[in-house]
């Protein structure tokens, strides 16, 4: 038995649940936006191990029974307060539910996708990218400042070829330093922000299942392609091959974080280097999916049945 | 304490208040070709990343003033700034208390639900614990236990000891809005141990036979610096009810806490004297 865990709002989330009715795999769909009410997760440590159920208006699992967890933590904005609860309570309310699901699915034996607890690495992208390096990838040249002066000069000593993002989880949209972006610079003295060297090439989206490898290459006009639609730029996308190393360092990152799937995002240079950016413990692969017909969510589907833990360290 | 007693001793300390850093904090990190170098600037002294000899961080999670964390800007600020001491710290190649991984990046107390999960092998045993929003799974859960149990919020270090049913009925209602997080009363001695370093110091008297129990559960959480707080039975059994990764030491005696202290300053040191040999 699989269990599903989300909303279905949630592309990923209607994605999955689509996979697993076409391959005839049974798994039941625990929709948190009718937590609490019409389910139930009750579970129970005793002598260091872990039981417990789930219950749905279809019927009842127990947690023994579940070879594999999908779960999208969920972000609970827009859901509607309920009478005499008020706003701050309703916070603490999802907080709670939202503990004790994390905890439930870090602590399960099963095969989870992903576990909470291995999910976090990706909000410091500082501590990612050492990670990325003590594994033999390639990593930008990256300076993190609150001081302009030190900025400046790093634009300079990069040949004005720099961009600029967050460092923590906050999705930022990557933009260019430009020249007459220079007198803004004083204002990272209110903030460390962080600059990196442009690294020109194609990018290449690397997903991680297990030992199963996926390469997606897209080629963009937009200094980052998640945003073309956005910014009217042309974004084209192809199922290619990576190297048999890269790919096994790939699946060797994934799985020291103890993640079983992943989404690694890379750069090819002109002289076939690869540089890595960040590894998503998360992914969103329906467009990658469908623009390439890569078979990554079948492969997610038979990991989660399998209950297969290799990859969990 | 620390900055005082290192003081004492004639060390340079660069203390970074969490609250009050920016502007004004002149910090620049470069990583290149997996090497990482940078500066910090406090008063008038600029300190090299190298020169950095041990870091006792304490965060609270809040890099601005109270104020501004209730603007957007103001969260944003806390994330960036965390973020980027998580990385820093686990860049540092001097003694870091604590350098967590990021699984301990927002937990800060933990009980039996994070530490099933945190520590596969526990050398203790962890008191049984229910989470459940079933109201007849709780009051079997009640009858189990021997109708003692204690009721603590998962996202909440607080606690109530639920010991009639009358009690036990107030979480009824409970049970219909959120999950209910219960755990069994485990009688016996309560031992209170801080780990530091490779020492473990108990509040009270001693008790040798777990120390190396303790060390190895703070081994395994990758800790340099915590605080148990155990149970052991009439049977000799030993639970772990709780384990802090950012003790406080406001519940210590004052020599527990001196010693603590002193404990600390040698952990910070020893990088400066490995350095030297």
């Amino acid at each position: 038995m699989i269990l599903v865990c989300g909303v279905l709002a949630d592309a990923m989330i209607e994605l999955m649940c689509a996979r697993l009715n076409d391959m005839g795999y049974e798994y039941v769909f625990l929709d948190e936006s009718r937590l609490p009410g019409e389910f139930h997760v009750n579970w129970s440590i005793s002598e260091n191990s872990v039981a417990g159920y789930v219950s749905s208006p279809s019927g009842k699992v127990t947690l023994n029974d579940i070879t594999g967890v999908y779960v999208r933590y969920v972000d609970y904005r827009g859901k509607k307060a309920r009478d005499g609860i008020s706003n701050r309570e309703e916070e603490l309310i999802r907080a709670e539910y939202q503990a004790s699901l994390m905890h439930l699915f870090d602590a399960m034996p099963s095969v989870v996708v992903n576990r909470a607890r291995a999910s976090v690495s990706n909000d410091s992208k500082l501590y990612q990218q050492l990670q990325l390096s003590a594994f033999g990838f390639l990593t930008p040249r990256t300076l993190v400042t609150t001081v302009p002066e030190q900025a400046a000069a790093f634009y300079q000593s990069c040949r004005k070829r720099v961009v600029y993002k967050s460092v923590s989880g906050i999705r930022s949209v990557v933009q260019r330093l430009e020249d007459e972006d220079l007198p803004r610079l004083e204002r990272v003295r209110n903030c460390p922000t962080q600059f990196q060297e442009v690294v020109e090439g194609v990018d290449v989206r690397v997903h991680v299942v297990g030992e199963d490898v996926f390469a997606t290459e897209l080629k963009s006009t937009a200094t980052d392609y998640r945003y073309a639609a956005a910014t009217g730029d042309s974004l084209t996308a192809r199922a290619i091959e990576i190297p048999p190393e890269l790919a096994a360092a790939c699946v060797r990152l994934t799985r020291s974080s103890g993640l079983m799937v992943s989404g690694i995002d890379l750069r090819r240079t002109s002289d076939n280097k690869y540089y890595c950016f960040e590894m998503n413990p998360s992914p969103g692969f329906v467009f990658y999916e469908r623009t390439t017909g890569q078979p990554i969510s079948e492969a997610v589907a038979r990991l989660l049945r399998s209950g297969s833990t290799r990859a969990h360290s | 304490m620390v900055k005082r007693y290192l003081a004492s001793l004639g060390r340079d300390v660069v203390y970074l208040p969490e609250g009050r850093l920016f502007p004004g904090l002149f910090f620049s990190w470069e990583l290149r070709d997996g090497q990482s170098s940078g500066t910090l600037e406090s008063g008038d002294s600029t300190i090299g990343f190298d020169q950095i000899d041990g870091v006792l961080a304490r965060f609270s999670g809040i890099a601005t003033t109270p104020d501004d964390f209730h603007t957007k800007d103001g969260r944003y600020l806390s994330s960036e700034w965390h973020a980027l001491m998580r990385g820093y710290m686990s860049s540092l190649s001097c003694p870091v208390i604590n350098r967590p991984s990021p699984e301990l990046w927002y937990r800060r107390f933990l009980r039996a639900p994070e530490l099933i999960s945190l520590v596969s092998d526990s050398p203790f045993r962890l008191p049984r614990t229910l989470v459940a929003t079933r109201f007849e799974d709780i009051q079997a859960f009640f009858d189990l236990s021997g109708r003692r149990i204690r009721y603590s919020p998962l996202t909440m270090s607080s606690n109530y000891v639920i010991d009639t049913q009358e009690d036990l009925e107030k979480l009824e209602p409970l049970s219909h809005i959120l999950p209910l997080h219960l755990s069994e009363v485990v009688s016996g001695d309560p031992i209170d141990a801080y780990v530091v370093g490779t020492r473990v110091v108990f509040d009270g008297a001693s008790h040798n036979s777990v120390a190396a129990m303790c060390q190895e559960l703070a081994t395994s959480s990758g800790l340099t610096f915590c605080h148990l707080r155990l149970v052991r039975t009439l049977e000799d059994e030993c639970y772990c009810m709780s384990l802090d990764c950012m003790p406080s030491l406001v519940e210590c005696a004052e020599h527990t806490r001196d010693t603590i202290v002193g404990y600390l300053v040698d952990t910070l040191c020893s990088g400066a004297s490995r350095g030297a040999e």
